[in-house]
């Protein structure tokens, strides 16, 4: 499993351009009742997704090998977007281990990488979030096998896209702009 | 009765250790920390810092920067251990693999090969550089992508490759191939002395049984012992030099009472974990001090159990109740975890309201409580000012219920007018319920083979869970110890019955064992303490 994984991981590495899958038929998002890091009580799909051009990636505070640097990216992906974050795109933080992530947790993650406005990071009750995850198509058996992948889309034209966590900021940018513009 | 003897005298030896919350006078006296007797030498211990913290102990820059872009973040951000782990050995997340970086296989005569096939020649000092700087490995491979390359000063960075030397060989202080040592604080207080002696006996009986069954994977507890001193600034000064020249590995049973807040913060600087600390301030708030484990429930959490149960009481919880507090530290954290737990438990937000200052103020005071029709009273303050209140209360034929969250100090109480009957309640951590049969043979098959003192049984009986937690702890992390093991045994307690406590929880997120209280009573005839509920949680 691990092997397949890493092997697929080299693929996208050596092909940084490459690194969106193309367009994935697009996702039903549940409106799963969550929790930001503020500890305020949000339906993830009507106050997150709708009408909204989204970046989604998957974390949990206490993974630290992987989600550091995904959560960096993230930052980055707030500073090249500047004054889109928020407006038209949005950026979401899913925690995959809602049991050991509380809003303060998330708080004190989101503080770490300077994660400002227009940038959620999101909890909530574990079945819940599993079956949210689900429907994103990231959910793992193990917290420590979840896949780098941002989930990006756009919920008004129902373009949705995957990219590997790790590709360069400036072809994110590439690609969200595209999904954000897409007809 | 003997079970409201068993629970009155435990009563009473937390109101000893409750009137110990010394005045924070801060002294004049000044202690310049004790050596360290670290057992890196000092270029490796600042490469530690890095490899471990990311940030330099001469407080200059690190930066992380990743992959091809121009992704910048401070090193702390991204320390090596992060990915590496403490033992180096890697902690593979997310499909990411990261190399093993102990000093033997970065230099394997043979060179390595990597998962990815990537193979490159042994390592050097100067390849490591390049390595942590430009994210090259020996053979100009370059290196994942998730792995930062890092900028630092020449001498951060000699320091780290120093230490990368003797990653995964460094033993926390205070291990050895055959022995642990822990280490306890009792109180210098003379009036203290039988808590001190309770402590010491306890846990040297329980270590020397250990040893006497070959100890702990073939490793001896050995045992060190400091005291307090008369501040909270000075005892925390005396503990760290204790635990900095004995080398201690972990602490069990402190007396830290009086020096809560300064100790805990102690034992998270120093990285020293400790569980069951003597005290009824239990610093398990958030942020979390990852670094201490505590048994019971603090005034506040037993604060959030007795309101559960009073609100179950009511016969309609929409009518709300009071809080009445004297203007003291304790009042206020108080009167927060009252007023949250109420609005959870569906029965408030409570009405507060600070006791008069002076005495000829009491019944006006008392007239303006029963106007508000409310009648139930969670009282924060002195034995002898509740009674003031209860015979006030009587004379204007009102008798409303009284909650006191943990206990109330001296025996004032007893002497409540009769009108109050069935109408006192108490929240306690631990009652004689919580002595299992099995745990009670235990201890007292400890207690009679080492002749350990017939006072304090309640002191003893904490000091006792919390050795068999730390064992228990101590067991479960492996031959291959460490500090940061021991701490993720201990969260990984579930339910643990210690036999003479109520079983202890911990996880990443909780530091306090028995997250709850029982509620006790008064028989203002017989001048009794009776148990009124069984175990409350208020996790």
């Amino acid at each position: 499993m691990l092997i397949k994984v890493l092997v697929m991981l080299f693929a996208l590495m050596s092909a940084p351009a490459t690194a969106n899958t193309g367009a994935i038929s697009s996702p039903r998002i549940p409106d799963t009742t969550v929790y930001d890091q503020n500890g305020k009580q949000l339906s993830f799909y009507t106050d997150l997704i709708k009408g909204k051009t989204v970046a989604i990636n998957f974390i949990f505070t206490t993974c630290t090998t992987i989600c550091p640097p995904l959560t960096a990216m993230f930052r980055k992906l707030q500073q090249d977007l500047g004054n889109r974050i928020g407006l038209e795109v949005r950026l979401i933080s899913v925690s995959v281990d809602p049991g050991t992530d509380t809003p303060e947790r998330l708080r004190d993650f989101a503080a770490k990488f300077k994660a400002g406005p227009g940038w959620t990071f999101v909890t909530g009750n574990k079945a819940e979030i599993e079956s949210l995850l689900q429907a994103l198509g990231a959910a793992v058996g193990d917290k420590n096998d979840h896949t780098p992948m941002i989930l990006i889309g756009n919920d008004m034209t129902g373009y949705w896209t995957r990219a590997y966590g790790l590709t360069p900021p400036a072809t994110l940018v590439k690609v969200i702009t595209e999904a954000a513009n897409r007809e | 009765m003997a079970r409201t003897t068993k629970s009155q005298a435990y009563i009473i030896a937390l109101a000893i250790i409750a009137g110990l919350i010394l005045p924070g006078s801060f002294g004049d006296l000044v202690f310049a920390g004790g050596v360290a007797q670290d057992l890196l030498t000092a270029q490796e211990k600042s490469g530690k810092q890095i490899y471990v913290h990311g940030t330099s102990l001469g407080g200059r820059k690190i930066r992380a920067y990743l992959g091809e872009s121009s992704l910048e973040v401070p090193g702390e951000t991204m320390p090596c251990a992060n990915c590496h782990g403490l033992d180096g050995r890697g902690k593979p997340e997310g499909g990411v693999v990261p190399s093993n970086l102990t000093w033997e296989a970065l230099t394997k005569p043979y060179g390595v090969t990597r998962p990815g096939g990537r193979t490159h020649p042994p390592y050097t000092d100067r390849a490591l550089e390049l390595a942590i700087t430009r994210g090259v490995d020996p053979a100009g491979n370059k290196l994942l992508n998730v792995m930062p390359h890092y900028q630092l000063s020449q001498e951060d960075l000699r320091d780290l490759v120093a230490y990368l030397k003797r990653l995964g060989k460094d033993r926390d202080p205070g291990l050895t191939e055959n022995s642990i040592t822990i280490g306890t604080t009792i109180p210098a207080r003379a009036d203290l002395a039988g808590i001190g002696q309770a402590i010491k006996a306890v846990t040297v009986a329980f270590f020397e049984e250990v040893n006497s069954r070959g100890g702990i994977y073939n490793r001896k507890i050995e045992l060190k012992i400091n005291e307090t001193a008369d501040t909270p600034i000075t005892t925390s000064a005396l503990v760290k030099r204790f635990i900095q020249d004995e080398q201690v590995f972990a602490m069990t049973s402190a007396f830290t009472a009086g020096a809560d807040k300064e100790l805990a913060a102690l034992m998270d600087d120093l990285e020293v974990p400790m569980v069951g600390p003597l005290t009824l301030y239990p610093q398990g708030g958030y942020p979390l001090n990852r670094h201490v484990f505590y048994i019971f429930s603090g005034v506040d959490g037993q604060a959030r159990a007795l309101v559960n149960f009073a609100c179950q009481r009511m016969p309609d919880k929409r009518a709300g109740v009071l809080v009445v507090y004297s203007d003291d530290e304790m009042a206020k954290g108080l009167l927060e975890a009252i007023t949250d737990q109420c609005q959870e438990s569906g029965c408030g937000p409570p009405e507060t309201y600070g006791y008069p200052h002076a005495d000829s103020y009491v019944p006006g005071f008392v007239a303006k409580l029963k106007q508000t029709s409310k009648s139930v009273i969670f009282f924060l303050g002195t034995g002898r000012e509740a009674i003031a209140l209860m015979q006030e209360a009587n004379e204007l034929r009102w008798s409303p219920t009284f909650y006191f969250p943990g206990v109330v100090a001296g025996n004032e109480i007893l002497g409540a007018p009769p009108s109050f009957a069935q109408k006192i309640f108490f929240s306690v951590p631990s009652s004689p319920d919580d002595q299992t049969a099995h745990g009670t043979e235990e201890f007292r098959n400890l207690a009679t083979k080492h002749k350990l003192p017939a006072h304090h049984l309640a002191v003893q009986r904490s000091v006792y869970a919390a050795a068999r937690i730390l064992i228990e702890g101590l067991k479960r992390a492996g031959k291959d110890l460490s500090r940061e093991k021991l701490i993720q045994a201990l969260e990984g307690l579930y339910e643990y019955p210690t036999g003479v406590t109520p079983a202890v929880t911990y996880g990443i997120n909780r530091r306090i064992g028995a997250m709850g209280a029982y509620v006790v009573t008064i028989d203002l005839e017989k001048k009794q303490f009776l148990p009124a509920s069984g175990w409350i949680d208020s996790d």
